[in-house]
């Protein structure tokens, strides 16, 4: 009997195939660098028709969807230039894991996408976003805050166009300090001290509602803290870690005793924005620190208890300094290096960061607007008490510069998150938070 | 089609089969099937190969590189263990691993518990039983992303149910903000959902045991608990193989609950490895380490089982000798 192996084909066809399908997919990894990737394309808006994509989560803190009006407008004036909206997740992480794959498997789309201002150094040293400011007049940026610009840029190139300025917020009960006779505390302070009366007084269960969750958002607002005690997550240079100085101490020892005596309340450990937003809409919290979409849930009676009786004001300093630091937020619109329709995109970003189009994203979806002049304009600032409260706002980036930034961050909040839940002692934590920074600065950590 | 119809192919093929085949010829054609074999397995095997082998073996030589990532992709540039020791320096890594051994051994060995001791009050049952199994199936049904969202809202610190309980028995506790609590809060939600699942498994091996042998043990004089222990027990190993091994696979790579309950938090107590390689992979962009985790993840995994069914082997050889 014939033995069936010996009609086996050759064993080694389909490894081989498989070893050709790595060694292409490894090639094509390893092609030549370009430093302009985009070189060869106009910079101007072309005759022929073109369809560029942008990929945005709904935006805008109140009313109509800001996409779907500006893509609308903005294809009235440009005939030429279809915009086909791809809607992104929510979710921050999930939104960027998608792009980033998409991006780094060069696919040509989204021509443009929106993405959190921390990303822009990450998103530039990964080749997922280009340098546009190569591609724009050179004063382009001089509108906007330099803490945008900063939060935008990464190594002397600027890679994000400041779509909309999001920022930290008091929000307060004007009710119940007009009650008491109160005045809108602008120090952290006078928050402790208000939030004692209150409760004290049988009005609110607790005082401030905040972000305190092991997420990016504790991030930002331990930056403020910081920066409002005189000091920073990295040093001025943002080259070493800051976050063991006596500052950050003294602000995070500060954070632990809102809690240690009851004026936060008890499970701000694990609050992110809608829980921080619920204990303050529930009448439970005094105070609430969010940003700036905060406000029209608050005056919503659909979803607030509180509606009619919602202040705010800018974010608080700490007595001795006059620093009233909020963390930048907000989006900025990248756009993808291997767009085919660099004229078009081009004339997508610039009209959308255009001092007409800021003042209607204003007015129509309550959006901050990034420009300087835009957002300090008195008429402006009577769109809304949240604008209006903005410019006294000062803007501290968080250390987004580094490519490492989601490393420096978790170092970060996971460290004071501990604090807050009470499992570490202040000065631990942070010395424990400063190796982690430092590592994650070296580009040694995960 | 009808019988009538003209039909080449047909109409040759049991004219060629009635003709006696010389020798050589016989070989071509067993060739031609062979051949046949392959073009109609290759499909197939491309897609094997293209959505596991190869990312397999990518993430494997991944994880020995310097991934660079630029404009043009990105390039592997190695041999490397820089990523292995960032992973072994790492006291995230380290936790995480802790974590996930932990709420694998716990959540396993509980819904086995769990599931046997359900498992064999559905088999005594002789009424409802199909509702009851229905019933028990809803948590097993249920998307875990929907039930762990439930279960974070009814934790929740300021509204959640459970915790209005324990703040009316005077327990202050923050459930999902505190290591202990929130760690034991995830398994408690992983072993509601999957217990049902063993107890499916095993009833269904219960089902298979012969009633004699429980007859035959008690004429012998032998009370339920060593019926259990002598009779039913061993029986059972092969499916509880089955169950832990799934269990453990899937308890392993854990990543919606934690996911959704307590994002990994307080700090980083209740991270598993499947959610770190993720953050490491797609929000630190840092795809060496990234294919790192998940490569020592997946061999971990993958001695477990090894050692669970030689376990159980071993067990079952006991039994027949």
């Amino acid at each position: 009997m014939r033995s069936p192996r010996a009609d086996r084909p050759p064993r080694t066809g389909l490894p081989k195939a498989a070893l050709a399908l790595v060694v292409t997919t490894v090639l094509a990894g390893c092609a030549t660098d370009h430093d302009d990737p985009v070189a060869g394309q106009s910079t101007d808006v072309p005759d022929e028709p073109v369809t560029i994509t942008w990929q945005a989560a709904p935006f805008g803190n109140r009313g109509d969807d800001a996409r779907v009006w500006l893509v609308e407008e903005f294809e009235r004036l440009h005939p030429t230039i279809e915009v086909e909206v791809v809607s992104a997740p929510t979710n921050v992480d999930t939104n960027r894991a998608g792009l980033s794959t998409q991006i780094m498997g060069g696919s040509s789309t989204p021509d443009i996408y929106n993405g959190d201002v921390a990303w822009s150094a990450q998103m530039a040293d990964a080749g997922l976003a280009l340098p546009v400011d190569e591609y724009l007049p050179d004063d382009y940026f001089d509108g906007f805050d330099p803490a945008v610009v900063e939060a935008a840029s990464y190594e002397g190139r600027t890679y994000g166009i400041p779509l909309t300025l999001d920022q930290a917020f008091l929000y307060y009960r004007t009710d119940l300090l007009e009650e008491h006779g109160l005045e809108p505390p602008t120090t952290w302070e006078v928050v402790a001290e208000q939030s004692r009366l209150l409760i004290d007084e049988g009005e609110v269960d607790h005082g401030i509602a905040y972000q305190g969750a092991a997420y990016e958002g504790l991030t930002a607002v331990t930056n403020e803290f910081v920066a409002a005690a005189g000091g920073g997550i990295l040093d001025d240079a943002l080259e070493s870690p800051a976050i063991d100085d006596a500052p950050a101490h003294e602000a995070v020892e500060f954070m632990h005793g809102l809690g240690e005596e009851g004026l936060a309340p008890a499970g701000v450990s694990t609050f992110e924005e809608p829980e921080s937003l619920q204990s303050f809409t529930n009448g439970q919290s005094a105070f609430l620190r969010n940003w700036a979409y905060a406000h029209a849930t608050a005056e919503d009676p659909g979803m607030s208890e509180i509606a009619g009786d919602v202040g705010v004001t800018a974010m608080p300093a700490f007595e001795g300094q006059d620093t009233r630091a909020s963390s930048v937020g907000g989006w900025n619109v990248y756009m993808n290096p291997h767009t085919e329709n660099l004229g078009a995109s081009l004339a997508f970003l610039t009209w959308i960061t255009s001092p007409e189009i800021q003042a209607e994203m204003a007015e129509r979806s309550s959006t901050v607007p990034t420009l300087d002049s835009v957002r300090e304009s008195e008429e402006i600032r009577a769109l809304s008490p949240v604008i209006a409260a903005a410019p006294d706002n000062d803007l501290v980036s968080r250390p987004t510069s580094t490519p490492h930034y989601t490393q420096v961050s978790q170092a970060v909040f996971s460290n004071v998150n501990a604090v807050l839940s009470g499992t570490e002692e202040t000065g631990d934590a942070l010395g424990e938070a400063r190796g982690a920074v430092q590592s994650a600065l070296d580009g040694r950590s995960l | 089609m009808t019988a009538h119809t003209q039909d080449p192919a047909r109409d040759t093929a049991p004219e060629r089969a009635r003709t006696p085949r010389p020798a050589p010829r016989a070989g071509r054609a067993h060739r031609a099937a062979t051949r046949t074999a392959w073009a109609y397995l290759t499909p197939t095997l491309v897609v094997v190969g293209a959505v596991t082998v190869f990312p397999v073996l990518f993430s494997l030589a991944m994880s020995f590189s310097h991934v660079d990532l630029s404009y043009s992709g990105f390039e592997l540039e190695g041999p490397t263990l820089d990523n292995y020791v960032a992973l072994l320096t790492s006291a995230r890594w380290y936790s995480a691993l802790a974590f996930t051994l932990f709420y694998t051994v716990v959540t396993v060995a509980v819904e086995l518990a769990l599931g046997t001791l359900i498992a064999l009050v559905l088999e005594r049952l002789t009424a409802g039983r199909g509702w009851l199994m229905a019933l028990l199936l809803v948590p097993w049904a249920m998307i875990t992303v929907v039930s762990a969202q439930l279960w974070a809202f009814m934790l929740n610190s300021s509204y959640g149910v459970i915790s209005w309980f324990f703040d009316l028995v005077g327990l202050e506790v923050v459930i999902l903000g505190e290591p202990a609590p929130a760690i034991a809060a995830v398994m408690i939600a992983d072993i509601w959902k999957t217990t049902p699942f063993v107890a499916i498994i095993v009833l269904a091996g219960l089902v298979t045991i012969p009633r004699e042998q429980y007859e035959a043990a008690s004429i012998d004089g032998a009370n339920a608990w060593h019926s259990f222990w002598r009779i039913t027990l061993p029986q059972l190993t092969s499916t509880l193989a089955i169950a832990v091994l799934f269990r453990t696979l899937q308890s392993f790579g854990v990543f919606d609950l934690p996911f959704v309950m307590t994002g990994g938090g307080p700090g980083t107590a209740t991270e598993p490895l499947a959610l770190l390689g993720w953050r490491v992979m797609f929000q630190s962009l840092n795809l060496g380490a990234g294919a790192a985790i998940a490569v020592t993840t997946g061999g971990i995994v993958l001695i477990m089982c090894l050692l669970a069914l030689k376990v159980f082997r071993a067990q079952v050889g006991e039994v027949r000798r």
